[in-house]
């Protein structure tokens, strides 16, 4: 039990598993996500495309082995953050214990110098402390940077933060996603809300370039009866009722009308190719009747502007009767019903709510702190000690990068003007 | 104004490229003074390069980082900064012969991209453009360094069998904390980007991780140095197996850049 618990708070393991968790990533962002079987099976072949569906690398990031590989590594971290706390307690302490430090040698070797002040003061040491040994000798001692020791503690929790609200937030988040046209409400059945857009503009700059989308809308909250109008661009988000919503994308559409003797009967805005739903127009009153909005075409010719086609098919107890295009609006007879189609601009929406982003982002500020702490405070300690011949003997520790430490005092140590009597071990 | 731009970044080029042969002629000739030489030039063309970049950001009305041209060129850039720092610091010029080459190949793609000046699509025209792209660039630039500089801890066997290269590269010891200190350098500004990224993404897209391939990419990067940093504690793998890893985050780091965008579909396609 005891060595599965050291196996699993190790190093090693954490090694280990960071470096399986960076391949998985590396891999699977190789092959395209959230494709179906037949997809795969189109692009890769049939024997690649089980492989890949059998092993859950088609929604990698989602899978059962991520999420315990994922798991694993907060395990560990959990283990070796909560085990090694004592430990780096204990070195905390002793990088703060002045009295202990003098009855060492340090580890950056031993000079000689009569100028202990600006030996301290070139090191940007600040003022020592005055002390005394154990054996009654008079003793000038400094530190710094002690914080720094906490740093892989700190990064490692922020860590642990952050994946935990990454977690959290995948685990309760709400996402509805709307499209539509000016004039037309919609339900977001995840958030509870109704959504009405009143206008939905494309911002360009003179040389023709996009410069913003923006959505006008009205959302409302049925069970509150609360309404807030609100305009939604990239970048800014509106909110609302716990949620926010985001201009996410836009594109070409098509508002259908059918009328009969100049009274409208029916209207639904149609997407270009896409599933039934979307793309398909049924008419009620002549259910054996239906178009399909079949696409979008820009043709280009020098010297002239673009001209726009919209291609609808019709068809009839489900066989293709006639296709239609038209360079703008265009109806069509159907059975004495005016079947009117017009292009219009869509406007996607998506409407979310991740309680636990907060938490992932004070866990990567943490992690940051951790590592500026780990990387910049180097906990260092200088002293000296006064010999028999009235010089000062001068021994430092530091924890990291003692060679270049050790170079450093043997400058500061020949600008004081003073000789070495032995060489650092840096 | 783009016509200055032009011109001034073509000299840069010219001042990389005789950089870079001073140092090797350095190494070669083995003569003190071509490293100084090499050094002053590489310093010049910096300073040429940075007239280049602010002419265009006074064209443009905005940081000059947003396209594959742009970005590339300030990746040249910092990376130029950062080796000129290091080899000033630890007086080290053979750090030039290793670190010339990836900014001329650098600035060479640069060449190759598009330089029109165009405006932003809406997604990108967010204050934390800025900061995002120029911590990315400060990243990039740290872990070229560091990776030149463990390349060379690697071959520091084969360098020793030369006398005078043997004097001008420091001690193993030595190089290994200078690496050291790039790669944490060059981790603190990555953990920078992929935050302010993650907090953009939030505002663009709604999303603030999607795992889209540059993103995820920049993540398996930051575990590369994530690892490093553990294995450069452990004994046994102090030296040359941390050295690895370095190199590999670095080869990781090029293609988060350039890969990604040409191999890999995503929402970061533009830069
Ligand atoms: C997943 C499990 C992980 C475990 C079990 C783990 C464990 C450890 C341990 C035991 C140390 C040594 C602390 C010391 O003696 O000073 C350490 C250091 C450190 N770890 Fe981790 N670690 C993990 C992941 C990470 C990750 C993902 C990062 C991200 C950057 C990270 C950043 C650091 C840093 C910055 C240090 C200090 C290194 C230095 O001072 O050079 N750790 N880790």
């Amino acid at each position: 039990m005891k060595k599965i618990g050291k196996f699993l708070s190790s190093m090693g393991f954490a090694v280990t598993l960071l470096v399986v968790l960076a391949a998985a990533c590396a891999l699977s962002s190789l092959v395209e996500q959230g494709l179906t079987q037949e997809m795969y099976a189109a692009r890769y072949g049939e024997g690649t495309a089980s492989l890949i569906m059998a092993l859950q690398v088609n929604d990698a990031y989602h899978s059962i082995w991520f999420i315990a590989l994922s798991g694993f590594l907060c395990l560990n971290l959990i283990l070796c953050s909560v085990i090694r706390f004592p430990f780096f307690r204990r070195r905390y302490r002793a990088e703060k214990d002045f009295a202990g430090a003098l009855e060492t040698d340090g580890n950056l070797g031993e000079r000689e110098t009569g100028d202990p002040e600006s030996v301290f003061g070139a090191l940007h040491m600040g003022t020592p402390e005055k002390h005394t040994t154990k054996d009654g000798r008079e003793a000038l001692i400094a530190g710094k940077n002690a914080a720094g020791i906490w740093g892989a503690w700190i990064c490692h929790l922020g860590i642990l933060l952050l994946i935990a609200g990454f977690a959290l937030g995948q685990m309760t988040l709400k996402e509805n996603t709307v499209w539509g046209i000016p004039g037309e409400t919609k339900e977001l059945p995840e958030t509870g809300l109704t959504v009405t857009i009143d206008d939905f503009r494309t911002e360009t700059r003179e040389d023709g370039s996009v410069d913003q989308y923006v959505t006008e809308i009205t959302v409302t909250d049925p069970v509150s009866g609360k309404t807030e109008k609100a305009s939604v661009s990239v970048n800014h988000p509106a909110s609302f009722g716990g949620f926010t919503l985001y201009q996410n994308n836009t594109g070409a559409a098509a508002l259908a009308t059918v009328e009969r003797d100049g009274q409208e009967i029916q209207r639904k805005t149609l997407l270009p190719q896409g599933t039934m739903a979307e793309s398909v127009l049924g008419l009620e009153d002549q259910p054996e009747y239906a178009f399909y909005f079949a696409g979008i075409r820009t043709m280009r010719e020098e010297g002239a502007e673009d001209r726009t086609l919209y291609f609808y098919d019709l068809y009839r107890n489900g066989t293709l009767q006639q296709d239609y295009y038209f360079l703008g609006d265009g109806t069509i007879d159907v059975g004495g019903d005016q079947v009117t189609f017009s292009p219009r601009t869509f406007t996607l929406l998506v409407a979310r709510q991740d309680r636990f982003a907060p938490l992932a982002l004070v866990g990567g500020v943490i992690t940051m702190i951790g590592l500026l702490m780990a990387f910049c405070l180097q906990p260092k300690t200088l002293w000296t000690i006064r010999g028999e011949n009235g010089k000062w003997i001068l021994r430092g520790r530091c924890r990291k990068g003692q060679a270049l430490m050790a170079e450093a005092i043997e400058e500061a140590v020949k600008t004081a003007g003073t000789h070495r009597t032995k060489k650092g071990n840096g | 104004m783009q016509n200055a731009e032009n011109i001034l970044f073509t000299i840069t080029m010219i001042g990389y490229f005789g950089a870079m042969a001073l140092y090797f002629l350095f190494v070669v000739l083995k003569k003190e003074q071509l490293a100084r030489a090499a050094g002053i030039l590489q310093g010049a063309a910096l300073i040429l390069h940075t007239a280049a970049l602010v002419l265009r950001g006074i064209a443009a009305g905005r940081l000059p980082m947003t396209n594959q041209y742009e970005f590339a060129t300030c990746f040249a850039w910092a990376l130029c900064l950062v080796s000129l720092i290091f080899i000033r610091k630890y007086r080290f010029s053979v750090l030039g012969v290793f670190a010339m080459p990836i900014i001329f190949i650098i600035m060479g793609y640069a060449a190759m991209q598009s330089r029109d000046i165009k405006p932003l699509m809406p997604a990108l025209q967010s204050g934390w453009l800025a900061f995002h792209v120029s911590t990315a660039i400060i990243a990039y630039g740290s872990f070229g360094v560091s990776a030149a500089l463990s390349a060379i801890f690697l071959m520091r066997g084969k360098l020793k069998e030369n006398g005078f290269l043997d004097q001008h590269i420091p001690t193993e010891n030595k190089l290994d904390l200078i690496a050291y200190r790039s790669v944490c350098l060059g981790l603190l500004f990555l953990t920078l980007t992929i935050i302010t990224g993650a907090i953009w993404a939030e505002r663009a897209w709604g999303s603030y991780w999607s795992w889209d391939p540059k993103e995820t990419w920049s993540l398996v990067t930051w575990i590369i140095y994530a690892v490093y940093l553990h294995l450069r504690l452990r004994r046994g793998w102090k030296g040359k197996a941390a050295a690895i890893f370095a190199v590999i985050g670095f080869v990781c780091v090029i293609f988060t850049y350039i890969g990604v965008n040409t191999f890999l579909p995503g929402i970061h396609s533009y830069a």
